[in-house]
């Protein structure tokens, strides 16, 4: 039996303190340090001040997770900054952060003591140093997980829950025209998007939720169809010009607006690529990126956020009634997407190198910021 | 997968079998009515993108061609066609889907129909044969729980035990209710992967819910009566599990040993030994008699979708309580795997 001790704190404190008595290689281990590196690079943790890009709202966002108590169904973080699993320690904005365990988080105390995040470290330095043990889990962009797996790293991919597409940018002559915009997108070949430039990371996208979430998603076509393009860009009597934008820091999105060029280019259209600073992308476009990270794997909650922030940015009404049933999800979708304003091209997951330390990893849930409150440190192999 | 029509030309005005998602498929049918009113030659084609194994499937197939045929389609494989119905077995996060698509012309219309979950069906295996049931889920941690014997005449009753609380549900009218709850209120935050364990030995009236730590004693049925205090974990019941796994089944990740002899040999369940981020299993072992003769695994394992974080012998049967993280859902399953030796 149990031998009873006096219930004081104090007691209460050395028994907490010892844990498990027992601990096999399988429960978790608390203590240590997880090194972290991110490509993004984040200047303020102010949740007022603004982002300059896309990823930087991304990383953003995971580093809230680490500090903050829990989400609202809005996505918006609650309670205070220091409530979440973990505390700043150190904070060198663009360059590096060190949080540290909080042992009064509501869920638990994290088995790390303490996560360090190095910003801004390129991918090639990345891969290299989980490569080396350098660092213990490390983002991998889709594009390089073929690479980084030949190289020996272990390599944790998420479902496919990021959505690329392009949107026509309101206002545009070349956006204004509804058979343009349906030739661009049926000129594109998103199959080869997905098997040469992502080297078979992700899923090619007709729609707006993939397919995992939504169970439809094989109802909107991905396949290439030229023969269809060139018909409508010839009614035009010629090629219509369309500028295609994307941003100057991404090479995947380089690599994609150039493999629409040449997809166009074979329908008989005219796209030309142009690189553009963040903020200024709509200034000289006919088209630009979207990068779309689902906000749930629920697909009512992730459509109805792609249409809050879609709507606005393609000069859209979105339908204030919320889509419930699977019916109503597919029409909804079928709405936006049959207007070509926004044209789908491929879900992309997150992808992270591992080093041989990382135990209990479990790929980012969609929606969900980084895993570290449940990863726990083993030896190294 | 397809499945190509099987019967053609049909002219049958039978009615349909009984089948499960009969209510489904019938709306199904009348949507096909409705847009392409009978008689008509239809072309179906059924395809199947989801987990649904193909006995299943064959099943819907079967059923659906002899509904339509009862609403006077003839279901055809060569020219003319009136209208292309294409039949997909899907899934989501929200479950199975059936999805439609009526084509007549260049004109088409989609039709989804959400299906319920069915249960996966048991097959015979030689040696220690698993059957798992679960029976109940949450959100939040479960770390053990337990389904005690119903006194004459009363419900059946679940106890879960969770981080910071013991709750207590009555089965009514197939569904588990919420009857009530103590709190264990925790003098400082509880461990992120505390353990727990519900000791029904000695019948309900003198049952201990263990944590990490704490004790909770009382007659569990009545709630009211329970107290917690704080205690030491030298002889915490997860250390001599620990220790009896250690010497016996090494390589396991955890395991217990279950009130069931197949032959002669002691039984043992054990789960996978990989870490918590991975889908696990529960397998039956048989022990030998024999001093220093290594367990055998025996029959097939059963399945889980995610680690199981707790593995206590069930008293009420010759099996484990198991508690699974679903690593699709990211809830908390509390499975009953009960064992039998197979001929």
């Amino acid at each position: 039996m149990l031998r009873r001790l006096v219930a004081n704190s104090l007691v209460v404190a050395t028994v907490f303190a010892t844990a498990e008595p027992v601990e096999s290689a399988r429960r978790p281990k608390y203590g240590g340090m997880l090194r972290v590196e991110i490509g993004a690079v984040v200047r303020s943790l102010d949740p007022a001040s603004a982002v300059a890009t896309l990823e930087e709202a991304a990383a953003k966002d995971d580093l809230d997770s680490l500090l903050y108590e829990g989400r609202s169904p809005e996505g918006t973080y609650t309670g205070v900054i220091g409530s979440g699993p973990f505390r700043v320690a150190e904070w060198k904005p663009g360059q590096r952060v060190v949080v540290v365990a909080n042992e009064n988080f509501r869920e638990g105390r994290p088995f790390v003591d303490s996560v360090e995040i190095q910003m801004g470290r390129a991918a090639r330095d990345r891969l290299l140093d989980v490569e080396l043990d350098r660092a213990d889990v490390a983002e991998i962009p889709p594009e390089e997980v073929r690479r980084a797996v030949e190289r020996g790293v272990r390599v944790s991919v998420s479902l496919a829950d990021e959505l690329v597409a392009i949107v026509f940018v309101p206002g545009r002559a070349a956006a204004e025209d509804a058979r343009s915009r349906e030739a661009l997108s049926r000129s594109i070949d998103r199959a080869a998007i997905v098997n040469f430039i992502l080297q078979k990371q992700g899923e090619p996208a007709g729609g707006l939720l993939p397919q995992w979430s939504s169970g439809t998603a094989f109802l909107f076509s991905t396949t290439v169809d030229t023969t269809e393009a060139r018909n409508i860009w010839s009614e035009f009597g010629g090629p219509r010009r369309i500028v295609l934008g994307y941003d100057a820091n991404d090479s995947l999105e380089q690599s994609i607006a150039e493999r629409i060029a040449v997809d166009a280019r074979e329908a008989g259209g005219s796209v030309t690529v142009v690189a553009t600073k963040p903020g200024t992308a709509s200034v000289n476009t006919d088209v630009r990126f979207v990068r779309l990270p689902m906000a749930s794997r629920d697909p009512r909650e992730a459509l109805a956020a792609y249409i809050s922030i879609l709507a606005p940015i393609i000069g859209v009404n979105a339908d204030p009634r919320p889509a419930t049933t699977p019916q109503q999800i597919y029409d909804a979708e079928r709405a936006i997407v049959s207007t070509y304003r926004v044209v789908p091209l491929v879900w992309l997951p997150r992808a992270y190198g591992l080093g041989s330390r990382v135990r209990n990893w479990k790929a980012p849930a969609t929606g969900a910021g980084w895993p570290f409150a449940d990863v726990w440190l083993g030896e190294a192999e | 997968m397809f499945f190509s029509a099987a019967a053609h030309g049909t002219d049958q005005t039978t009615a349909a079998p009984p089948i499960e998602w009969a209510e489904e498929l019938r709306a199904l049918g009348d949507l096909v009515a409705r847009l392409s009113p009978p008689p008509q030659n239809i072309d179906l084609l059924v395809n199947n993108m989801s987990s649904l194994s193909t006995d299943k499937v064959a099943m819907i197939d079967a059923w659906l061609r002899t509904d339509l045929a009862s609403r006077r389609f003839r279901l055809v494989e060569t020219e003319p066609f009136d209208a292309h119905l294409k039949v997909t077995l899907s899934e989501g996060t929200q479950g199975y889907l059936i999805v439609a698509q009526i084509r007549r012309g260049t004109n088409e219309q989609v039709g989804i129909f959400p299906l319920r979950g069915p249960e996966a069906a048991a097959k015979p295996v030689a040696g220690v044969r698993l059957e798992d049931q679960m029976i109940w889920e949450e959100p939040g941690k479960i770390l053990d729980f337990a389904l005690p014997q119903p006194g004459a005449g009363a419900p059946p009753t679940l106890i879960v035990l969770e981080v910071g609380r013991i709750a207590f549900y009555v089965r009514n009218q197939q569904q588990w209710q919420l009857n009530g709850s103590v709190t264990i209120p925790p003098m400082r935050p509880w461990l992120r992967a505390p353990r727990g364990y519900l000791d029904l030995s000695r019948g309900l009236a003198e049952t201990t819910a263990m944590l990490s730590g704490v004790e909770c004693r009382g007659d569990f049925g009545h709630p009211e009566t329970i107290q917690c205090d704080f205690v030491s974990q030298e002889e915490a019941p997860w250390a001599l599990e620990e220790a009896w796994k250690a010497k016996n089944l090494p390589s396991a990740g955890d395991a217990v040993r279950i009130s069931l002899t197949c032959d002669g040999r002691a039984i043992a369940l054990a789960t996978g030994n990989g870490d918590w981020a991975e889908r696990d299993f529960v397998q039956g072992y048989e022990l030998s008699p024999l001093k220093g003769q290594q367990a055998m695994a025996s029959g097939e394992p059963v399945a889980l979708k995610g680690p199981v974080t707790a593995l206590w012998p069930a008293e009420s049967s010759k099996g484990a309580r198991a508690v699974v993280e679903n690593l699709q859902t990211g809830n908390y399953e509390a499975h009953l795997v009960t064992a039998t030796c197979s001929q």
